[in-house]
């Protein structure tokens, strides 16, 4: 008699279950009626950035997947091979004089913020200001002397030295113009933005923040870039961490736009009706740094037998399923100052062998410490790699994972009693990978930060601080020394350079206008993507 | 002793326990070796920026002091910033509190509602085929790993039979269509008080999987307790009177036997509560449910001491609670245990 | 996590008489011999694994690139993972940190909460108050939210892991054993051995700490499942055993990336788990039954 009972019970929640699944299921398949104007168009994505700050100064992580619609530079860097280098967004032209010291940036009028504010010379003047004194990335202001607002729509860029501004314009962080009443307000109070709020000029405004949940952006009415049909009225970001659980949203029909998919599945997309699977080129690429402070690193003879003895197409096809390119120096392809002539190593393991030989190590008996970042998946993967590669030519590695900047603590802190091998992945602030990624990981410094090989090679050094004065006003010359410098690198091997990640994208068919800039990794620009009509 | 001085005993202890907390967790919080500052400003800091934020944040002050300042705001009601959210602690507490105790409610409704007939059935059956199907889905109960129970339910009734969804708290089409107005932040009371049944439906349909995969740990304990407790009481003398007089055997067992049994079953059903609250860091993390859990899980990882204390002494005192209450509750149904 | 209270009337017999006893109802229990075998199994093969495995090199984590992610098959019997390692040979070698260390976890608790626990209970006054004032401390936290906070301030890896369920289980030991203690402190032979000039370090490790070898051995035996379970929770938060290291929690976590095309990789793992954790629990039940047969837990 219990049992029945209890057999009911169940019945009836299985009942339950029954009626009301059709309304967990149904809406996902069949977006809502066009027609209905109270609906709004609405772009629902899947991403895994969180927000570590509202504050556009201080940004310098994932949130600019959000800040990036809510704000906007002066001008943007377009990918390569677009017809034009920079698109004009709130400069509508700029110059610089011929010794590449001075730059002007004419404004584009009518420009309103947000909070109601216009855009004036002095909003800029103010907001670089405020970059260069704080910003997150403060240090791409460093050739910056003073900035001048010549009159209401023209602002003038002093500098100490060459540098190209217009580069340093248009970089990702550290380069978005606020609104001055935020300024104001968050010179008063520290945590001014940290409540969600924002008071920028783009397309899009913050309507809602919940965090570890989700990010509700909606259009700016006023926009200077106008609006079209098709264009999204709101767009509902989904913060959601894991990438397996991303590609089950976008193939349950719950997002229109899954950011992350596991690196294995991507493939599974290529011929699958209703996608199209892009492979673009990024700005990533993974280096290993050689304490080359102690030996046996110390002796490049040793480094470069590790650097012949890497399997460099087994780590790519294992830790990104073939979507890399083996890496030319610490240039990630399509930056500045990339260079077809930059040699790279082939694995060749009798080479290895015999330079190990001629280190005076043939019988191997070299014991290694790697770290690498534990939240770092990829690298999780290769790095077992690396280990059974250098085991054949006599070098036993220990892999530690460790936090990130737990391991980064202690390879600054310490050198000499540091890690021996240090995996990083890297991008440039900006797009000028030669006074970013080559000056940053492997220029000589006093105290280390991220040129963690500690390397130290005065022709290196001058090569590339001569290259960067070059940048502006002869950029032949100047790539002429940088490929000199990069090749000098290689050669010395002071870090491996294992490979340039791809970015791999699902775009469902229902997406239209999708494009990725590789100048802006962390960014999705939503205002490029509309609804495709019906078929 | 009488029950009020018993409470206020309880009460001061519970209060040194959770000092001794807040001093585990500060020493542990410090012997991380990592610099927060250079959390807190995220990565390519450069060292003029982590030196300003160290200093900022007071983490150039002596142990002692940082600690006293530490116990001084808190007092206040402020338990510090989020190195990675950048907002207060209490606020990321607060807002991530609702979605966690609803899941762990509905777990434990789920557990109860299940676990106790379950127990009573399975000992009417002693021994027969019943009886050990039940005895085997609760030991299963307890076997299995919540982050496996919750991936093997999401490929079952997401990925094959689109019964349920697969995470979070609300669809998207909720989100513009009849959103739910949040007062309590419990979205299944939020929505039934303001009588918007879709949002209720589409809530409730979320809570499903996670609730169950939650359930499951608890439900096992529960469903054992009680046909242990119910074996015993059944052999007592007045169920065999009862019995005996031909009293029907429904009224015999749920009134009688189970009155009696429930008392050492309760017991269970605290201890499972606040053992629950770990289980749903998992069950957040499968499920993306914006809870705690998920907060806990992120804060460890990113080192953000001030989170990580924050939500040790929240678990504690919610843990020291729950004890706390079971004791008084039992003590009030059963007056012959004597308070400790 | 429960408690076995000693009960009251416990009859004072050797170790070995109670064991024989044990023994004899064991035996002729099937669930009982099925669990005392899968624990047995699993022992040896863990010990043994570097013989036992198919593929010993990628059960270490040596990795396999021309196998990536393929099917259960003959050769692979559980398929092989994202790294083309056979997954039953890392099934294999993951039971070390995922059952054997968990076995040395609650051995060492044993062994720092049980000595705590008899001397609490038989010298009492200030040492017994302090100690359980302590242990309060500690049972104020679930103890998976202890563990994870003391691995995160340590730095992960199975060794922290390890040690942070050491700190948050012995309380639970030292609790048992102190109840045990005072039960068996006004004891006769106690008394006697009390009078006869025994010095107290020599009663407790001679006379009460032998008698409280069963409610400890009991306990150990069902905390087993859960340790197991938590150990496998702290590596499925990557907090654990690190890669390219072989661990159940950490293979499921690996796994789960890849469950939509390769379900194996986080499958067999989860399975080894549970089966285990089973066996743990139903010889735990019928221990508890044997010795405590009137106890709800």
């Amino acid at each position: 008699m219990l049992l029945k009972r209890f057999a009911w019970l169940f019945v009836v929640g299985m009942v339950i279950a029954g009626c009301a699944a059709p309304a967990a299921v149904a809406p996902a398949g069949q977006a809502a009626p066009d027609t209905a104007p109270a609906t709004p168009n609405v772009l629902t994505v899947s991403s895994t950035a969180n927000v570590t700050t509202w504050d556009p100064i201080k940004s310098f992580s994932t949130e600019a997947e959000y800040l990036a619609n809510l704000y906007e530079p002066l001008l943007r860097i377009n990918p390569p091979g677009a017809a034009e280098r920079f698109s004009p967004v709130l400069a509508e032209s700029w110059e610089s004089d011929a010794d590449g010291k001075t730059w002007t940036f004419k404004l584009r009028p009518n420009v309103k913020f947000h909070d109601g504010e216009p855009l004036t010379a002095d909003a800029v003047k103010q907001s670089i200001e405020a970059a260069k004194d704080h910003a997150g990335a403060s240090f791409i202001w460093a050739p910056l002397e003073s900035v001048e607002a010549v009159d209401d729509l023209t602002v003038k860029f002093n500098l100490s030295y060459a540098a190209p501004l217009d580069l340093i314009a248009s970089s990702l962080y550290g380069a978005w113009i606020v609104s001055p009443k935020a300024l104001a307000a968050v010179a008063a109070d520290e945590n001014y933005f940290e409540a969600g709020v924002e008071a920028g000029t783009g397309p899009y405004m913050l309507e809602s923040y919940t965090p570890d949940q989700e990010v509700l952006l909606t259009r700016f009415d006023d926009y200077w870039g106008n609006w079209q049909d098709g264009q999204f009225d709101k767009v509902l970001v989904k913060i959601v961490p894991e990438a397996v659980q991303q590609q089950q949203m976008l193939e349950g029909g719950e997002v229109d736009l899954a950011l992350r998919l596991p690196a294995e599945n991507y493939a599974s997309f290529k011929d699958k009706p209703g996608y199209t699977l892009l492979t673009e080129p990024s700005f990533f690429n993974y280096v290993g740094f050689l304490n080359t402070l102690r030996p046996p690193l110390d002796n490049p003879k040793v480094r470069q037998a590790i650097a012949y003895a890497i399997p460099y197409q087994d780590i790519i096809d294992v830790a990104t399923f073939g979507q890399a390119t083996q890496a030319r120096g610490p240039v990630p392809a399509g930056v500045w100052p990339y260079s077809e002539e930059v040699t790279q190593y082939a694995t060749d393991l009798e080479k290895a062998k015999a330079l190990m030989a001629e280190a005076g190590f043939a019988d191997g008996g070299i014991d290694l410490r790697l770290t690498y970042a534990a939240e770092n998946k990829t690298e999780e993967r290769f790095a077992p790699v690396i280990k059974d590669a250098l085991a054949e030519i006599g070098i036993n590695v220990s892999i530690e994972p460790i936090l990130f900047n737990q391991q980064w603590e202690e390879a600054k802190s310490d050198p000499a009693n540091a890690q021996d091998m240090f995996l990083l992945l890297y991008w440039p602030t900006y797009s000028d990978a030669g006074t970013d990624n080559l000056y940053s990981m492997f220029h000589s410094s006093e105290a280390p930060f991220f040129n963690l090989s500690y390397w130290k090679n005065e022709e290196f050094d001058t090569l590339i601080d001569e290259a960067a004065m070059l940048t502006v006003t002869d950029p032949d010359a100047s790539l002429e020394k940088y490929v000199k410098a990069q090749n000098l690198l290689v050669d010395e091997a002071p870090g491996i350079f294992f490979f340039d990640t791809k970015a791999p994208f699902v775009i469902p068919d229902h997406i239209g206008g999708f494009q990725y800039n590789l100048n802006y990794p962390f960014a999705t620009f939503f205002y490029d993507l509309y609804r495709n009509p019906a078929q | 002793m009488n029950r009020l001085e018993f409470l206020i005993r309880r009460i001061v202890a519970s209060l040194f326990v959770l000092i001794g907390v807040s001093i585990i967790t500060f020493m542990l919080a410090r012997v991380v070796p990592s610099n927060p500052a250079a959390v807190y400003i995220g990565p390519k800091a450069r060292p003029a920026d982590i030196e300003r934020v160290t200093k900022q944040l007071g983490l150039d002050q002596p142990l002692p002091l940082q600690y006293a300042r530490y116990m001084g705001d808190l007092v206040r009601g402020d338990l510090g910033n989020s190195i990675s959210t950048k907002r207060p602690v209490l606020l990321e507490l607060q807002s991530r509190l609702p979605a966690t105790l609803e899941l762990l409610f509905a777990g434990m409704l789920i557990a109860v509602l299940f676990g106790v007939p379950m127990g009573v059935i399975s000992a009417q059956k002693q021994g027969k085929a019943s009886d050990l199907a039940i005895r085997v889905v609760a030991i299963l109960g307890v076997s299995i790993p919540a982050f496996g129970l919750g991936l093997l339910l999401q490929i079952l009734f997401f990925r094959w039979l689109g019964l349920f969804p697969l995470s979070g708290r609300v669809g998207k089409e909720l989100r513009f269509a009849s959103p739910i107005i949040e007062n309590t932040g419990f979205l299944l009371l939020d929505s039934l008080i303001t009588l918007n049944f879709t949002a209720f439906q589409d809530a409730l349909w979320h809570i499903v999987l996670p609730a169950i995969t939650l359930a499951a740990y608890p439900l096992g304990l529960v469903a054992r307790m009680t046909r242990g407790a119910m074996l015993e009481v059944q052999q007592q003398d007045y169920i065999r009177t009862a019995r005996a007089y031909g009293t029907p055997e429904r009224v015999t067992v749920f009134v009688y036997a189970l009155k009696n049994a429930i008392g050492p079953t309760l017991t269970v059903i605290g201890l499972t509560f606040a053992f629950a609250l770990t289980g749903t860091f998992f069950v957040e993390i499968i499920f993306n449910w914006p809870g705690m859990g998920l907060f806990t899980v992120r804060s460890l990882l990113n080192l953000d001491y001030p989170a990580i204390m924050g939500i040790a002494l929240f678990g504690a005192a919610g843990y020291v609670l729950i004890n706390l209450v079971v004791d008084l509750v039992q003590a009030w149904i059963d007056p012959r245990i004597s308070l400790r | 996590m429960s408690v076995i209270p000693l009960p009251a009337d416990v009859e004072i017999v050797t170790g070995s008489t109670r064991g024989a006893q044990l023994w004899r109802v064991l035996r002729r229990d099937p669930l009982s011999i099925m669990s005392l075998t899968i624990i047995l199994i699993y022992l040896l093969m863990s010990l043994f694994a570097p013989w036992v495995a198919p593929y010993p090199a990628q059960g270490a984590g040596k990795s396999n690139p021309p196998t990536v992610m393929l099917p259960p098959s003959p050769q692979h019997w559980m398929g092989t993972d994202q790294l083309g390692r056979d997954v039953f040979s890392r099934v294999i070698f993951g039971g070390r940190p995922a059952f054997i260390v968990p076995l040395l976890v609650v051995g060492l608790a044993v062994l720092i909460g049980a000595p705590l626990g008899a001397i609490a209970g038989f010298k009492g006054g200030w040492f017994d108050e302090t100690i359980m004032r302590i242990t309060d401390l500690f049972l104020a936290f679930p103890s998976l939210l202890l563990a994870m906070a003391i691995t995160a301030a340590l730095g992960r890896g199975l060794e922290n892991a390890a040690l942070a369920l050491v700190i948050s289980w012995w309380p639970w030991y030292a609790r048992i054993v102190r109840g045990a203690s005072v039960s068996l402190r006004d004891r006769y032979f106690v008394e006697a051995a009390h009078s006869m000039g025994v010095r107290e370090p020599v009663i407790v490790a001679r006379h009460i700490l032998p008698n409280c070898l069963t409610p400890i051995l009991i306990q150990a035996t069902i905390d087993l499942g859960t340790v197991i379970l938590a150990m496998g929770g702290l590596a499925f938060l990557g907090m654990g055993t690190q890669p390219p290291a072989a661990d159940w929690g950490l293979m499921i976590s690996e796994g789960r990336t890849s469950i939509l095309n390769a379900w194996w990789i986080a499958i067999f793992p989860m399975l080894a788990m549970m089966i285990l954790v089973l066996a743990f629990n139903l010889l735990g039940d019928v221990l508890r039954d044997f010795f405590d047969p009137r106890h709800y837990r």
